[in-house]
């Protein structure tokens, strides 16, 4: 597959500092005006027609970079840069930027891509299909009390009748899962609706019965639940806190914002029940375990004043997604000016509640910069449809929770196991080597290359991402990197 | 050579392999689920 060189890596400003990041090696740089010219530079004249997997300092062993490439990094000032930018700058100053660049190359810069060199081979990527399964959306409900517009499970019945599991059908779930997780140990179930929290006995009655059974198995597991939380009580609190569930609670932030979308089936506003619930349940759990998970839309562009309204209620661990799809909510590309400027106030005040020593964590800045992700993951990003399944009420199994209800996705059930293995390979190998717009791109190995369901919504192909949602990412991730750039270097406690 | 142009900030040690790896493959999955188009966010057993 060809890979462009210039685009792996990305040249950047934010805050009113200058960052390169390599999407190879993940390095994250810091430059100034010489270092950004003089990268600039070389990027445009030096790299133009390079196609070489990999490393750019293999293009001149390659043979197929032009040959001023190898020329110029021979050269103490190569004459081309003099000329380009010796207008702006010294000759000391571009000689040590350059001198810089070339100690970079291959390492931190345009590094080699161990991932990519695997190219072709098919085993080293289906291996994961051996592991078996190791996570489980559990559809407990197909069924909601609210009737949210930009929901993507039709307000909870997926495009079908409503439905709730019972336990009988739960338990069966958590059997298969145990069965097909193979020598896993470690294992994650998330009760997901629709609402769960309408058939909480049922989800009581899976959680005892799958810790039971991992008992005696040898398994462990790890349980999230999400919710709307209108429903949460006293009660309910009590059993999620005493069994470590982690919570996952829809909040949009404003009142007029999260009204507008997340209201009741009869119409009426959810915002203060669900705020009031959501406090309680984070209050029960002392104020770890759980992440708000809200919903920006075309509506409220200015989605930081919806963090900063979370943040005031007391919440610290917030997650905010974009809404992308068809509905007059969904942003399009006239959106990202507005939203790019509200990713900056909001990394302004993340900074800033750090600063002031009562942080909070938004869940898109936290990048694992320095230690990585694993490969799979990096890869894949998460893995629907060979580790990660959704099971729904009536037992049948689906790739994720996005793409329930959709036939042609359908895997098999939990009776019979995995129909579709062929579906199955294609989820596994639906991977950043394989797509052709990713393999070049800087953030490849921090999205991971997209979201499977949005892609199938979107283009009908697993292995062509979203575009809006792609640009959403990589704008996101400016502001990310920029975040880190501030946490590491110590600008911020 | 101490760099001042062009300066590595943060350097990944992805190649490094932990011994928890599984553990940490399987919270990967819950953290997808908090962000549902965004799954490939840290692990905190990697952290």
């Amino acid at each position: 597959m060809g890979v462009n060189p210039r685009e792996t890596v990305h040249v950047f400003r934010r805050g009113g500092r200058i960052l390169a990041y390599d999407g190879a090696s993940g390095t994250l740089h810091i430059l100034d005006e010489v270092g950004e010219a003089v990268l600039r530079w070389f990027m445009d004249s030096c790299l133009a027609g390079v196609t070489c997997p990999g490393a750019v300092s293999k293009a001149v062993d390659c043979g197929v970079g032009p040959e001023q490439t190898e020329m110029a990094l021979d050269e103490t000032l190569p004459e081309g840069l003099a000329s380009a930018l010796g207008g702006r700058f010294s000759d000391a100053e571009l000689a040590q930027a350059w001198k810089e660049l070339k100690a970079a190359l291959g390492k931190t810069l345009f590094a080699p891509d161990d991932i990519l060199d695997q190219e072709g081979d098919e085993k080293e990527f289906t291996s994961a299909l051996e592991a078996g399964l190791k996570s489980m959306c559990l559809d407990i409900a197909h069924d909601c009390n609210l009737a949210c517009d930009y929901c993507f499970a039709s307000q909870g019945s997926f495009g079908g009748k409503p439905s709730l599991m019972d336990e009988e059908m739960g338990k069966a779930a958590i059997d298969y899962l145990l069965e097909a997780s193979k020598d896993r140990k470690y294992l994650d179930v998330d009760f997901f609706g629709g609402e769960p929290l309408l058939c909480f006995d049922t989800v009581k009655s899976v959680l005892l019965y799958a810790l039971r059974e991992g008992a005696r198995r040898g398994k462990e597991f790890r349980f999230t639940l999400t919710t709307n939380c209108v429903l949460l009580d006293d009660d309910k609190i009590s059993f999620l806190v005493d069994h470590g569930v982690s919570l996952i609670l829809s909040l949009d932030g404003r009142q007029e914002v999260h009204d507008r979308m997340r209201r009741t089936r009869g119409g009426l506003p959810s915002h203060s029940v669900a705020v009031e619930g959501a406090k309680k349940a984070v209050a029960a759990k002392g104020g770890k375990g759980y992440f708000i998970r809200g919903t920006y839309t075309k509506h409220n562009l200015d989605f930081d004043e919806d963090v900063k309204y979370l943040y005031s209620q007391g919440f610290r661990y917030i997650s905010l997604e974009p809404a992308v799809g068809e509905g007059t909510w969904g942003l399009t590309e006239k959106d990202f000016r507005a939203v790019d400027e509200a990713y900056g106030r909001l990394t302004e005040f993340w900074l800033d509640c750090r600063r002031r020593g009562d942080p909070f964590e938004f869940y898109h800045f936290n990048l694992g910069l320095h230690h990585g992700l694993c490969k799979e993951r990096r890869m894949t990003g998460c893995g629907a449809g060979y580790e990660y399944v959704a099971v729904t009420p009536e037992g049948q199994i689906f790739p994720c929770h996005q793409l329930v209800g959709r036939d042609e996705f359908l895997l098999g059930d939990i009776w019979n196991g995995i129909k579709r293995q062929d579906l199955m390979k294609r989820f596994c190998l639906s991977r950043v080597p394989m797509k052709a717009g990713c393999a070049s791109c800087w953030a490849r190995y921090l999205c991971g290359g997209g979201c499977h369901a949005r892609a199938v919504y979107s283009t009908g192909d697993l292995l062509k991402p979203d575009v809006i949602s792609c640009q959403l990412m990589k704008m996101r991730l400016e502001h990310a990197l920029y975040a880190q750039y501030c946490l590491f270097t110590r600008l911020i406690p | 050579m101490e760099a001042k142009h062009i300066v590595p900030v943060i350097i990944p040690d992805w190649k490094k392999e932990k011994p928890d790896c599984e553990a940490c493959q399987s919270t990967c999955q819950s953290a997808c689920k908090t962000s549902c188009t965004v799954s490939n966010q840290p692990c905190p057993l990697k952290e």
